[in-house]
């Protein structure tokens, strides 16, 4: 029933550098293959965010190659690049939901900024709004918002559009360890769509949630990958420990 | 607040405010206001110059000085036949002693014993106006003289030029120096634009970036702040035209009161108030233009 996987993301050599300092990222070198879910691994400082940033589009890499749907996005041309950015979601690790919007309205703005009528739009937001069980808090700004409902709120925001790749930096940061789960589950959901999920997280628990899933672990901004697995998505790679 | 609702979509529900900073209308009024203001004073000088110009330019005045009234009207009379008849003369009128004792009272005063013989201390000249078929300048008029001089040793000609021409550079200066301050006006709205989106960038910065992030082009980014210039550009637009042009309407009232010179003549033709109101036109294009280009220029920097 699965095509052959298809490669949604390839790096090879990427490095990245703020400023004028060392490298965050240096020599990273890997392939992300359609509806799969990663999780990346690896202490603060690591380089996991800024990977991530690599991954949607925020940054562009000091050198190497970066191919996402087959394409170069290093010498894309500026112009294009929105168009690729709405094909991927974003958990921020601090959410960064708008506060002058309600629940709603933050959920709805990917699909407005795709220009999806607004007759066509209220749907799918309300039943996004039922499913992360916040149907009556609709019309509630963030701020009045508890942080686990903030977090769900951020998490259909990513997921409105149906993007095929989705990226969560720490999605369960700031949640307990239930909500965590919880919400692992909402990723696994979106993964058995066809998304390929990205999840940066410092909580190795969380890796033997999520069946099938593989880890990629970074350590001083190099992926250390002794085994190579997660080069090979047949491999289902959990953590035994 | 219709129009505001109209012009605001749901996408621009994503920039928390209104307005990109409060007094943006205010100084758009002010600067449509000056620049009509300018613009108007710069058209009726141009209007009365040209219309001036044009009719005074081919007339010439051509005197006799005479001291012998017989032989002064007998030279006049003369004169106007042979000018008469010549190609580039379009009309010719002599001035009965009458009427250039009227001219010249001013000067002269009402004294009666003027002119009537050749006892008088100051002879009046005969004066001829002539209307030419084309502009009157020096080679035409030596020309003239040139042949009239055996009719009359004493004849002189002047174009109206001499006289007119010091004044019609003055305004000539007066419409330039005009044209550069629309233009002064024209750059400091557009930089106030630039300094007030600029900052609501600054207010707006997470909110782009998010927008941004999920793939927002330049353009809709730019619309929302077009969006809102061009609401208080319609705002200060017809603000300062409508006090503009009540400004004007007193002025031009005031100076049709005044019954001559040619102050007198000056009035805002028709096309002028055209192009007035091409001006709150203009400067809402300008203020929406520099919005657009100083968002997309910040927007480049940012991948
Ligand atoms: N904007 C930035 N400017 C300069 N250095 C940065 C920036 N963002 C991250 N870094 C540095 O890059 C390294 C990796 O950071 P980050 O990607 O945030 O790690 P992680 O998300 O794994 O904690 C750190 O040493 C951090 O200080
Ligand atoms: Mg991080």
């Amino acid at each position: 029933m699965h095509a052959p996987m298809q490669t949604v993301v390839d790096f090879e050599n990427v490095g990245l550098r703020y400023g004028a300092g060392a490298e965050a990222l240096t020599d990273l070198s890997f392939k992300l293959f359609a509806g799969s879910f990663y999780f990346l691994t690896g202490a603060s400082g690591a380089g996991k965010t800024s990977l991530l940033k690599l991954l949607y589009l925020a940054h562009r890499p000091s050198r190497g190659m970066i191919k996402m749907f087959g394409e170069d996005i290093v010498t894309m041309p500026r112009n294009r690049l929105p168009g690729f950015r709405r094909r991927i979601g974003v958990v921020f690790q601090d959410f960064r939901l708008l506060n002058h919007l309600s629940a709603f309205d933050n959920i709805a703005l990917p699909l407005r900024i795709s220009g999806i009528e607004e007759k066509d739009l209220e749907g799918p937001v309300n039943e996004l709004l039922s499913w992360i069980g916040l149907a009556d808090r609709a019309s509630a700004r963030p701020t009045t918002l508890s942080g686990g409902e903030q977090q769900r709120v951020a998490i259909a925001r990513a997921v409105i559009g149906r993007p095929e790749i989705l990226v969560a930096d720490e999605p369960t940061g700031n949640v307990d360890p239930e909500m965590a789960i919880k919400l692992l589950q909402l990723f696994a959901g979106l993964n058995k769509l066809g998304t390929t999920v990205i999840v940066a997280t410092h909580d190795i628990h969380l890796l033997r949630e999520i069946e099938g899933a593989q880890m990629m672990r970074l350590k001083d901004g190099q992926l250390s990958d002794p085994t190579g697995a997660f080069k090979n998505p047949a491999t289902p790679l959990i953590l035994n420990k | 607040m219709a129009l505001k609702e109209t012009l605001a979509n749901d996408q621009s529900k994503a920039l928390s405010d209104g307005r990109i900073a409060g007094p943006m209308p205010w100084v758009i009024a002010i600067m449509v206001f000056l620049t009509i203001l300018a613009g108007a004073a710069g058209i009726a000088m141009f209007d009365s110059a040209s219309q001036n110009n044009e009719q005074l330019a081919r007339k010439m005045t051509v005197q006799i000085l005479e001291e012998d009234p017989i032989a002064r009207q007998t030279q006049r009379q003369q004169v106007r036949d042979y000018l008469q008849n010549l190609p580039q003369v379009e009309s010719v009128r002599a001035l009965s002693d009458e009427e250039v004792a009227e001219l010249l009272e001013p000067w002269l005063g009402t004294n009666s014993n003027i002119g009537d013989s050749a006892s008088n201390l100051i002879p009046l000249p005969a004066i001829i106006d002539v209307e030419l078929k084309q502009v009157a300048n020096k080679a035409l008029t030596d020309t003239l003289l040139r042949e009239l001089r055996p009719i009359s040793s004493s004849v002189r000609a002047d174009t109206q030029e001499s006289w007119v021409a010091p004044l019609y550079d003055v305004m000539q200066s007066l419409i330039i120096l005009i044209l550069g301050l629309v233009i002064l006006l024209a750059a400091a709205t557009a930089a106030t634009v630039v300094l007030a989106v600029r900052s609501a960038l600054d207010t707006h910065r997470s909110t782009l970036d998010i927008m941004h992030l999920m793939g927002s082009t330049d353009s809709q980014i730019s619309r929302l702040f077009q969006r809102r210039v061009a609401v208080d550009a319609i705002f200060g637009g017809t603000v300062g035209f409508a006090i503009g042009c009540i400004t004007i309407w007193l002025l031009s009232m005031q100076i049709s009161g005044l019954s001559s010179g040619i102050v007198g003549q000056i009035s805002m033709p028709c096309y002028g108030w055209i192009i007035l109101a091409l001006i709150p036109l203009m400067m809402g294009f300008l203020s929406i233009y520099m919005a657009r280009w100083t968002v997309q220029r910040a927007m480049k920097k940012i991948l």
